[in-house]
């Protein structure tokens, strides 16, 4: 049955992508039409301002080669008459001059070269002179949308490990033995993170099961197929598969072997695209007193504001890209800027979630600065901003007249210390499973597996850092020390941990004493508990009933937020309802046990009574066969 | 000397009456005796006491002089009763032959032709006692032939077995099976059934919708018209039976003899059958206080199981010598001309119409909310669904009174099914598979509406054990059905016959749920309720309940009982009362499934012909 289920669940999963991969991907005679937007470019792209850059990263499969980006330019009143450059490796591939509000632009692209499976677009917005203003700089817009990209050539299946990972991944399917070990099993969820890694910026889907089916088609370049097998020697190869479909990465070995290939896959530096980190000159950092991230590992190697009005940049982080829960954060900002004209004025904001933490006017020259981030301000996701208001000489803002230019260097650091201020629930998360999380799985098999690996994968996708978990067996797990994830059908395995919710019937209440909520016995549901249990973080899912299947979780989260839309340490998933999240410690709710109703009452009982209705079934049809069932007559002549 | 002028020289006639009698003779070209019978100008025993004085044999009373019963018993029953003439016993010069005919020499050749044997002499006697003779000696084989005949003949069409082991097996499988389900996996299998009945309700609304849009068209034809009825002559009209079984119903039977004397038809080509059973004195002496005219014979049916309607009948279609023949209940009020049309539609309809349905109504209408539902489902039922069945080719369940038959089609079909509680409906439906027609005719009979919730489930109950007994008959080998009458009659019938009990069994169900739903706001019964499941329900609960008071409305409108109209708002209460009936018809299907619930006539306050 467990394999009739798995089986339906990969057919499902294959039907659905690949039927949803072929529709958005145009093939005709060795040409390809891929839109941007699944692949990870957030449409529209927007261009504000007199002066504003955007860069666009086109991922290109093995094989093709791009010829032309299709785009649809919209463009505000402020910005009709300014020019929008599309330039590649400092050449202009393209020179438009915005006319009209809305206009389809055709960019070729022969010209461009791919690097490491993408090929990188600057947009450059140049409004004309007299369209610049200093005081509303809002008025020159355009924004970029439909983008699709034609490609030719013929596309190839990778031949070596380095080139199996797409340069952007939508599909990851993971193949396991059955019953999987939870050395596997530990396998399967580093690659979900590492799936959701390379997959940042547009839609995932990820599955998990034991039956072996073909793999992806050729033709599908942004799925991959990953078998994990047990087997007599370590080995992580391509396996070849039939005509038309792409290799399975074959992970194999005996037991204690293969997380040693799975680090040496993610090894591989085509695997990721690591940042390069450039070196700055200026002061060295005074002292060191805790751990230090550097803002180009961040993602931000250099940040560079030109024109004038208000300019500025946002440098998102999460804690967990820190490393791990953080307080006591600084930020050591260091970098130079062009000099102030006489008569102009310039300063320079930072700005941490909206609340000012720094402010000083900018002569000219380097500067390099520590700002102290309040916790108050500190969240588990984060939006650093780095402005410059700068007002030229006599308001004179039209482009190119009195500009001024400034450098935040990509060393430039934050130091912090480890520790949170944050209350316990899924705000603590993901930081608060770093560096390495256990996970206990009951049971232990694929349906587990694919909904923890979900749950990574949504994780993974609010950090640059991967996530490393370790999969022990469920006793081991539950008394392993540091944080934890569990994901377990039966919730009465863990009902010693103390998780928030008591799982009887049971209605939510606020301090006024409103019904806010109401879980009936009869409404099977899905529960997703984060707390704080024995010194240990624990994100706890589970259900209680028989619906919903865990392993729709994704699906079940918020579509666009994600991990994001999550706040509070309860996520209440009744079947077949939208989902709900509330915090139940220390939110001001309470959660009252609903009495016995008739519903839990029939619930205890329905067993019995339907077992009796079969026996009573059973003994009438016994006693009424020979009534209606008859064959003759008793003792009647047969007419003439 | 010639007939009439012996009677008249026996002063047991009038001379008034004896040229009345020849004038109808040149009308209806009947024998003269038959005519002063039928009439009640004379008494049957003294007529043929007449007559053997004319024929010159001496008078056989065979009350009296009972035929020796082993000679008797070896030629058939069925011929004897043909011939009217029956062996009273051997001597040894030949048979002694008692007849109702002529002795001439043609009778004497067919006599010992058919005897095989030379009569000695003929002794004159009347049709009643020969009738009476055949029934007293050949007791238990028109008893047998009545009960087993359809049994013994055509198993497979009998109700005898409810169910045949393969259904049987069916059954066990799917009750034990909904059981287990419930228990491991109540929700695929609440969504399964309550899919099931919500798609079977929806056909079935559809079905009545369509079926009567259908008998809407009808309307505006007038099938037989009354210029038709007037140009018809006494003479051209074929012999007639009528069969009226009579159970307890002594409070109606005066009533009833005056109703059906009023039938306008030649008396001496129309033949009334009383059909008493053997234990019910009490109705038979109300019968005989009512004096009915010559032509009613009264037909003692002897006791034995089942005591139903349809074994009755079997006995009285055994006697019957109408070349058409129509059955009564005991309260009925037949409009005067129905028989001339039937006869006009059975000239019309062509040799393969074996049956043409009049349309039943109440003349108590108006008396209770039970009688003003009633009437108005009648009236949708005869209004509506019958002529859209006819008009659709589709079967047609017989209503369990005015249906005409050609005799002789009903002998070969078999007559009723006496195991059938709905022999009318079943014998529609047999006749269908049959090859034959059953037609509609533009008359009505009207009857007395239960008044009584008591009476009216026990009534109501019968018909809808009757429903199922005769979709387990039809449905015993599909594709035998499938293949006499094709898909479309098929499915027609499935969803009249089967449906209609199936749905009042349902609908309680739903109404539950849908009242628990209501009144907590349970989520409990979602899961049973996916959208596609949510949505059809949902038609039905608002469409399909509007669509059947509608139906009931335009019924009203017909029959132009305006008042009656508003009344058929409150259906959703008349319909509890039909699931109540129903689960009482599925226990007795399995405890008693041919016992006949007795309907209890003659308790309305109105009397016949009243209020309309």
């Amino acid at each position: 049955m467990r394999k009739l289920a798995q089986g339906v669940s990969t057919l499902f999963f294959l039907f659905t992508f690949w039927g949803g991969t072929f529709d958005r991907a145009i093939a005709q005679s060795g040409q390809w039409l891929f839109p941007l937007s699944p692949l990870g470019v957030s449409e529209p792209v927007v261009l504000a301002g007199p002066s504003a850059e955007q860069t666009v990263s086109i991922p290109v499969p093995k094989g093709l080669r791009p010829i032309r980006l299709f785009a649809r330019v919209r463009s505000s009143p402020g910005a009709i008459g300014a020019s929008l450059q599309i330039r590649h490796e400092g050449r202009t591939l393209q020179w438009v001059r915005l006319t009209t509000s809305e206009m389809r632009v055709v960019i070729p692209l022969e010209e461009a070269q791919v690097v490491s499976s993408r090929l990188l677009l600057l947009l450059r917005l140049e409004a004309s002179e007299l369209a610049s203003d200093c005081a509303a700089p809002e008025r020159i817009r355009v924004e970029l949308d439909r983008l699709e990209v034609e490609m030719e050539g013929a596309l190839e299946p990778p031949d070596q490990v380095a080139e199996f990972w797409p340069p952007v991944l939508r599909a990851l399917h993971i193949q396991l033995p059955d019953p999987p070990s939870p050395e596997e099993a530990m396998v399967a969820l580093r690659l979900a993170a590492l799936g959701a890694r390379l997959a940042a910026g547009h839609l995932f889907t990820l599955t998990v099961s034991s039956t072996a089916a073909p793999p992806f088609p050729v033709d599908d370049p942004w799925s991959r197929w990953v078998r994990i097998s047990r087997d007599g020697t370590p080995r992580l190869a391509l396996a070849p598969s039939e005509a038309g479909r792409m290799p399975i990465l074959e992970i194999a070995g005996p037991p204690g072997s293969l997380e040693a290939s799975l680090e040496a896959l993610i090894a591989y530096p085509e695997a990721f695209q690591a940042p390069s980190i450039f070196a700055v000159e200026g002061a060295p950092p005074r002292s060191v007193l805790g751990d230090l991230i550097p803002l180009a590992a961040l993602g931000y190697p250099q940040i560079q504001m030109s024109g004038s009005g208000t300019m500025e940049t946002t440098i998102f982080f999460s804690q967990a890209d820190l490393g791990g829960p953080v307080r006591g954060v600084e930020l050591r900002l260091a970098g130079r800027a062009t000099p102030i004209p006489p008569g102009g004025q310039a300063q320079l904001l930072v700005l941490l979630n909206g609340g000012l933490v720094y402010a000083e006017p900018v002569a000219g020259g380097s500067f390099d600065r520590w700002i102290s981030m309040p916790d108050g301000l500190l969240r588990r996701d984060n939006n650093l901003v780095v402005r410059v208001v700068y007002t030229p000489p006599g308001g004179e803002c039209r482009v190119g007249v009195h500009p001024i230019t400034v450098f935040i260097d990509g060393a430039s650091y934050f130091q912090f210390q480890k520790g949170t201020h944050l209350p316990a629930g899924f705000e603590r998360l993901p930081q608060g499973l770093l560096p390495t999380f256990t996970v206990g799985l009951d049971p232990l098999n694929p349906e587990t597996i694919e909904a923890a690996a979900q749950l990574i994968a949504v994780l993974q996708r609010t950090t640059r850092t991967m996530l490393i978990p370790r999969v022990q067996a469920w006793p081991e797990a539950i008394a392993a020390s540091g944080p934890l994830l569990l994901v377990t059908l039966d919730p009465g395995k863990v009902s010693a941990l103390r998780p928030p919710l008591d799982p009887r019937p049971f209605r939510v209440i606020d301090v006024d004493g409103r019904e806010l909520f109401r879980m009936e016995i009869d409404r099977p549901f899905a529960v997703m508990e984060a707390f704080h249990s024995g010194g240990r973080e624990i994100l706890l899912l589970t259900r209680h009933g028989d619906r919903p299947d865990l392993r729709g979780i994704e699906r079940a989260l918020d579509p666009q937020l994600g991990w994001y839309g999550l706040t509070g340490d309860v996520w209440i998933w009744p079947d077949g309802e939208a989902p709900v999240a509330m915090r139940l410690r220390g939110g001001g709710l309470r959660v009252v046990p609903l009495a016995p109703s008739s519903a839990l009452r029939w619930e205890k009982i329905r067993f019995w009574v339907m077992g009796a209705a079969l026996i009573g079934a059973v003994l009438f049809l016994l006693w009424i066969y020979p009534r209606v069932v008859r064959k003759a007559p008793p003792g009647s002549p047969q007419p003439q | 000397m010639r007939l009439g002028e012996y009677l008249l020289a026996q002063g047991l006639l009038s001379p008034e009456d004896l040229n009345w009698a020849l004038q109808i003779q040149q009308e209806s070209r009947e024998p003269l005796g038959q005519i002063l019978v039928s009439r009640g100008l004379i008494r049957r025993l003294d007529l043929y006491q007449a007559l053997a004085e004319l024929w010159g044999c001496p008078f056989a009373d065979l009350t009296k002089e009972l035929p020796d019963p082993e000679l008797v018993r070896q030629y058939p029953a069925s011929a004897i009763r043909d011939k009217w003439m029956i062996p009273l016993r051997r001597t040894e010069a030949g048979l002694e032959v008692a007849t109702a005919r002529r002795p001439d020499d043609a009778l004497r050749a067919e006599a010992e032709s058919f005897f095989g044997a030379p009569v000695a002499r003929f002794r004159a006697t009347t049709e009643w006692d020969i009738r009476q003779a055949l029934l007293r000696i050949f007791r238990s084989d028109i008893l047998a032939e009545a009960t087993y005949g359809l049994y013994y003949r055509r198993p497979e069409e009998s109700a005898y077995t409810v169910f045949t082991p393969f259904q049987f097996i069916v059954l066990s499988i799917l009750l034990l099976g909904l059981i287990v389900g419930w228990i491991w996996a109540p929700r695929p299998t609440g969504i399964v059934l309550n899919a099931f009945i919500n798609i079977f309700f929806l056909a079935g609304i559809l079905f009545k919708f369509f079926t009567s849009l259908a008998g809407a068209r009808y309307e505006q034809v007038q099938a037989i018209t009354p210029e038709e009825v007037a140009a018809l002559r006494d003479e051209e009209l074929p012999r007639y039976t009528v069969l009226v079984p009579l159970y307890r119903e002594a409070a109606v039977v005066r009533p009833l003899i005056e109703s059906l004397a009023r039938l306008d038809y030649p008396p001496e080509k129309l033949e009334v059958f009383l059909l008493f059973e053997e234990d019910d004195r009490e109705t038979l002496e109300a019968a005989k206080a009512a004096r009915p005219p010559g032509n009613f014979y009264f037909i003692t049916i002897p006791a034995s199981i089942p005591r139903t309607k349809p074994k009755a009948c079997n006995v009285g279609l055994f006697f019957a010598t109408g070349e058409f023949l129509v059955i009564y209940d005991a309260e009925d009020l037949p409009e005067p001309d129905q028989l001339k049309k039937a006869v006009i539609a059975f000239r019309k309809g062509g040799s393969d119409l074996i049956c043409v349905q009049a349309a039943l109504n109440y003349y108590n209408a108006r008396e209770n909310f039970l009688t003003r539902m009633f009437t108005l489902e009648y009236s949708f039922w005869f209004d509506y669904m019958l002529p859209g069945l006819y008009h659709l080719g589709l079967p047609i369940p017989l209503g369990g009174t005015s249906n005409h038959f050609r005799t002789e089609r009903l002998r070969e079909l078999g007559g009723w099914d006496p195991f059938n509680v709905t022999e009318d409906a079943d014998l529609g439906i047999r006749a269908a598979t049959a090859g034959y027609k059953v037609g509609v005719i533009n008359s009505t009979t009207y009857e007395e509406a239960n008044t009584r919730v008591g009476n009216w489930i026990r009534q109501r109950s019968r018909w809808i054990k009757g429903y199922m007994q005769t979709a387990l008959v039809h449905t015993r080998n599909p594709v035998r059905l499938l293949r006499r009458v094709g898909l479309r009659q098929a499915l027609g019938f499935l969803l009249l016959v089967a449906g209609t009990p199936l749905t009042f069994l349902s609908a309680p169900w739903m109404w539950g749920m849908f009242a628990i739903w209501v009144l907590t706001g349970t989520k409990g019964l979602d899961p049973f309720f996916p959208p596609p499941v949510l949505y059809i329900s949902l038609f039905n609960l608002l469409f399909g309940n509007a669509i059947a008071i509608y139906l009931n409305m335009l019924a009203g409108f017909k029959r132009r009982y305006y008042d009656l109209i508003p009344w058929a708002l409150l259906n959703p209460i008349y319909w509890v009362l039909h699931s109540i009936a129903s689960y009482k018809a599925l226990w007795q299907l399995f405890t008693r499934p041919f016992y006949w619930e007795k309907t209890v006539h003659g308790i309305s306050r109105l009397a016949p012909g009243g209020s309309g």
